[in-house]
């Protein structure tokens, strides 16, 4: 087998088929990731007295699971991919509804269900589902009338949002929602039916408001801090100032040992605390250089569905990055939004690894569909 | 191709799954097109359909606005300057101000500094690193040879620390070596003379005397500036409040202890004790544990304390009278739970009776009375939903529901679902039994300097002195009773929140008190950590430790307790208990009793006055 391009070997066509700018960004994204976990989770560890990388440990398997399944997916052309994304969405529409009858309740929330001892979260693979299902109906909207395609995923994201809401789980419909807005943006969405659509998600917010009172709550703390419990976004935010330039140092951060949720909601202010707002910004320009090289390179591959999918992925990608991040400093109120790779957690890590898997697969060159 | 990523036989223009009408015509898809006519790339127009590609590049755009806006943010903050700059040794000034002292409410020395020599050497100064090396171990025997030669070694480093806090008389030994590149700085070093008592109230400083917990890290920039600290704090009420609960904790095998003692009139907190604690003088040898101050950072969910502010908040919003009757017979089930008592007395009591048998089914019915909102305004008035700055660095979380509904409010009522620290509690008791005006508590003498805020009236202030003064005549706190004072008080015995619910077996106890209750002078708190069986309530446990601390306290101010009411409530505490007297008994506790009747209420605190232990 010889590495050359010429190789008919398919394991060498696989790697010169490859984005490998992108593998390489996700590489760097890896391996922060694993610093960062070790580094944030030692002090949930010294909580539970479970030994100080238990979580760590925990977390760099997942890490590796993650990338297991990521190179799985590369394998997967369109039309792998289209069928794999409809089995996800359909058995994840299924374990949510699940979470209603057999639901383990944390925090007031029916979100997870037990498989195999683990408890899972089917929403957070649910997102990758909705965005290639909604990628299908909208780029075979051209031989279908473009009436119903969007009809249909308009249906469809109806469908989604309402077991998610009843759950409650808020911030992941509003996640769901805006990936699902930008590919029907990117498919060509009269802008005419923007006024419409702008207007349901208008409701759906106000509606939120209105009949969830962690989101009143979570909402008023923001707008007006004074007077309620606003500790860990506080403690967050001193976080990132206390880091400053350069970091406190690998390890030594404070936080950490303060914030209930340091080593997954608030992971990015203990890495801006210990390695500094410099490496904090280039984190940020990672992800942001893996999105507009995904953009272009799908430009590029002359598919619509590519174009959809793969814009749907990138822009989730884009979401947690910015919301994560906002929630550390402030500017956004709490959400329960992930940093990529960087946040514990099985389902989240597993979710985003599929996530990401897709795009290094339609990222991939191809000659035939 | 691998059978997964194949598409259907025949499906080359792949069928739109469920929507194409029949008989409609399919548009070209890409592969038909190369199918047919060869190897033609299609136009990206053909493909896409018109601007999908202007509008991927407004998602880019959008999306690249978004990170951009955040990286920015990111970067503002970059720009402000660092909470803790990092000063480093060369920028210190050569000529330290000396820390001020910190004094007790009667001027006893609680922390001072004292001024030594550091040595240090500048290498590039340095004319013979071998004669430094030679000479001063012999002054100073535990500076090696080896690491002055170590240090020294590199010229380009202006300055090493050789030994740091000489005493006078070895800075003068070094100072006549006469060696070029040696130089001395100021340094100073604090000292605890009272050891461990007030440890927790003071904190500790570090090595370069900055302030690490405490008063000390509170006032650490005006004490920097030399300004001296006196506090409210009494260090004999505080040794013996510390005795008081280590006796008890001793007995009961606790985990930890700790009590507070604030003058109710004035706000200042008099004692303040947490048990393990610690010699600041060596705050590093100690572990976490010792350093954890639990009278301010300890939020519990309290228990039936609580009671007392349900009490309140129904007698001051007219609901009740303290002679009310209320149904208790029945448990209350209100969704998924039961609210039962713990000593069920099965019948209709009186709100004196709820308070005395701590019925958490009549408190929750005072509750319902007015409702969440009313309650959560109730304990907004008393301080409970912020957290308490009371001049020491440390900060305690509270932890009150989100969604404040009528379950909370049962369950808040009787101390359950809601997390304060002690220095609440006491606050509040303070505030309902002195005149009905809210201060905030403070270590430093004067009081916080906040203003007070109204919260009852003066009819609701005597009702809840009546029943407190009732729990330990005849109820739950008979154990706080001393022979010439009238204690009032009530027990709180909460069971421990854990990961898996409440646990049945650990329990956090409690006695809040206060001292006259005619007039209260002090509020008296007192808690200890999983006591074991036979010490596991308030009343077991807690309540004796301030029935200790009274006592003792009195003796100290050089009080003689009321003899003539000391045989009178032993006399009424043996009939109630069944006892036979003799015939002589009686007549010596009546004319003890009378000889007793012209000496004022008051002497209780006229006697601490004249100790000095309050103004």
């Amino acid at each position: 087998m010889s590495l050359f391009r010429q190789s008919r070997h398919p394991l060498v066509r696989w790697w010169w088929e490859m984005d490998r700018v992108a593998v390489l960004l996700i590489v760097v994204i890896l391996i922060a990731g694993a610093v960062a976990g070790s580094t944030a989770s030692v002090a949930v560890a010294k909580k539970y007295a479970v030994g100080p990388y238990y979580f760590a440990l925990r977390h760099w398997i997942f890490l590796g699971m993650a990338a297991a399944v990521m190179a799985a997916m590369t394998v997967l052309r369109p039309t792998g991919i289209k069928r794999v994304g409809l089995l996800i969405f359909v058995l994840a529409y299924v374990g949510t509804l699940l979470t209603f009858v057999v639901g383990v309740e944390v925090k007031g929330a029916r979100r997870w269900i037990e498989i195999a001892g683990q408890s899972v979260q089917p929403t957070e693979f649910m997102k990758n589902g909705l965005i290639i299902v909604t990628a299908w109906l909208l780029s075979a909207h051209d031989r279908i009338g473009r009436f119903r395609g969007y009809v249909a995923s308009i249906v469809l994201m109806g469908a989604v949002a309402l077991p998610v809401l009843l759950q409650p789980n808020f911030g992941m419909v509003l996640a769901m929602g805006c990936v699902w807005f930008a590919q029907v943006f990117m498919a060509g969405l009269p802008l005419l039916w923007l006024a419409p659509l702008v207007a349901a998600g208008m409701l759906v917010v106000v509606g939120a408001y209105t009949m969830l009172p962690h989101v009143r709550d979570r909402l008023e703390r923001f707008v007006n801090p004074e007077g309620s419990d606003t500790y860990q976004v506080d403690q967050a935010y001193e976080a990132i100032t206390s880091g400053h330039l350069w970091g406190r140092g690998a390890g030594e951060g404070v936080v950490k040992h303060t914030l209930p949720d340091a080593h997954t909601d608030f992971v990015f202010a203990v890495i801006v605390e210990e390695f500094g707002i410099v490496v904090g910004i280039l984190l940020m320009l990672v992800f942001a250089t893996l999105v507009v090289r995904g953009f272009s390179r799908l430009l590029k591959q002359d598919d619509v569905f590519s174009l959809l999918a793969g814009g749907g992925f990138l822009t989730l990608i884009c979401l947690h990055v910015v919301v994560n991040v906002g929630v550390a400093l402030h500017v956004l109120p709490t959400t329960g939004m992930t940093l990529p790779f960087m946040s514990y957690g099985g389902s989240s890590i597993l979710a985003m690894a599929m996530t990401m898997g897709f795009v290094l697969a339609l990222l991939r060159k191809r000659r035939s569909f | 191709m691998a059978w997964w990523n194949k598409p259907k036989r025949g499906a080359e223009t792949p069928k739109p799954f469920a929507f194409q009408r029949k008989g409609q015509p399919v548009q070209r898809h890409r592969v038909k097109v190369r199918h047919q006519q060869g190897y033609r790339v299609p136009e990206r127009a053909e493909v896409y359909g018109k601007g999908v590609q202007l509008r991927a590049m407004v998602v880019v755009f959008a999306l690249c606005l978004l990170m951009g806006s955040m990286a920015v943010q990111l970067a503002y903050v970059a720009v402000m300057p660092a909470t803790e700059p990092r000063v480093s040794i060369r920028e210190m000034p050569k000529e330290a101000l000396r820390r001020g002292d910190i004094y007790d409410r009667n001027g006893v020395l609680l922390a001072t500094t004292l001024k030594t020599y550091s040595l240090y050497a500048d290498p590039k100064r340095v004319l013979d690193a071998n004669e430094i090396a030679r000479a001063v171990p012999k002054v100073l025997p535990d500076v090696k040879a080896q690491r002055i030669r170590r240090l020294l070694a590199d010229p380009s480093r202006r300055f090493v620390w050789l030994k740091r806090r000489l005493t006078p008389a070895e800075a003068q030994q070094v100072h006549t070596l006469g060696l070029p590149g040696l130089g001395f700085r100021e340094e100073f070093v604090r000292v605890y003379p009272q050891q461990k008592v007030a440890s927790h109230v003071l904190g500790a400083v570090d090595v370069d005397s900055n302030g690490l917990a405490g008063v000390e890290r509170k006032f650490n920039d005006s004490l920097r500036k030399g300004e001296d600290l006196q506090l409210a704090i009494d260090v004999r009420a505080q040794d013996i409040l510390a005795s008081s609960v280590k006796e008890v904790l001793d007995k009961s095998e606790a985990k930890s202890g700790w009590g507070v003692v604030m003058d109710a009139r004035t706000g200042e907190i008099v004692a303040m004790v947490s048990l393990p604690d610690y010699d600041p003088n060596h705050f590093g040898n100690y572990p976490d544990e010792a350093r954890f101050n639990r009278a301010v950072l300890a939020s519990y969910e309290m228990g039936s304390t609580f009671k007392i502010f349900t009490l309140a908040q129904g007698l001051a919003a007219g609901h009740i009278t303290p002679a009310t009757q209320i149904d208790c017979r029945e448990p209350i089930h209100i969704g998924r739970y039961t609210i039962k008592d713990y000593h069920a007395k099965g019948k209709v009591l009186t709100a004196t009776e709820i308070i005395r048998y701590s019925s958490n089914i009549g408190a929750s019915k005072i509750a319902d009375m007015g409702g969440p909102e009313e309650q959560q305004d109730f304990m907004r008035k008393l301080g409970m939903l912020q957290p308490l700055d009371i001049g020491v660095a440390e900060v305690g979380p509270v932890r009150y529901p989100d969604n404040w509904g009528r379950i909370q409010t049962f369950t808040i009522s009787f101390g359950h679902g809601m997390m304060v620290t002690p220095m609440h509690l006491v606050a509040a008791v303070a505030a309902l039994t002195t005149d009905g005006y809210y201060r905030v508590p403070s270590v430093v003498k004067g009081g916080s300097g906040q203003p007070s805020h109204k919260v009852v009236d003066m009819r609701t202030v005597r009702d809840v002195r009546d029943l407190m003064r009732d729990v330990v005549t005849s109820g739950s706190g008979r154990n706080a009773q001393v022979a010439g004072y009238d204690v009032g008080g009530k027990t709180g015995t909460a069971e421990k929140a854990t990961a898996h619910g409440y646990s049945g077996t650990k329990n956090v106890v409690s006695f809040v008190a206060a001292v006259p209750m005619e007039q209260p002078k002090y509020v008296t708190l007192v808690m200890l950590d999983e006591p074991k069986r036979g010490y596991h309530t308030g009343g077991l446990a807690a309540a004796p430790a301030v029935g200790q601390f009274i006592q003792r306290m009195g003796m100290l101010a050089g009080l003689q307790p009321d003899m003539g009411k000391v045989a009178a409530e032993r006399l009424a505490l043996e009939r109630k208990a069944g006892v036979r007297h003799t015939t002589a008994a009686k007549p010596h506790a009546v004319a003890m009793q009378d000889r007793a009747q012209p000496q004022p209420r008051g002497e209780v605190h006229e006697a601490f006055r004249a100790a000095g232990i309050v103004d």
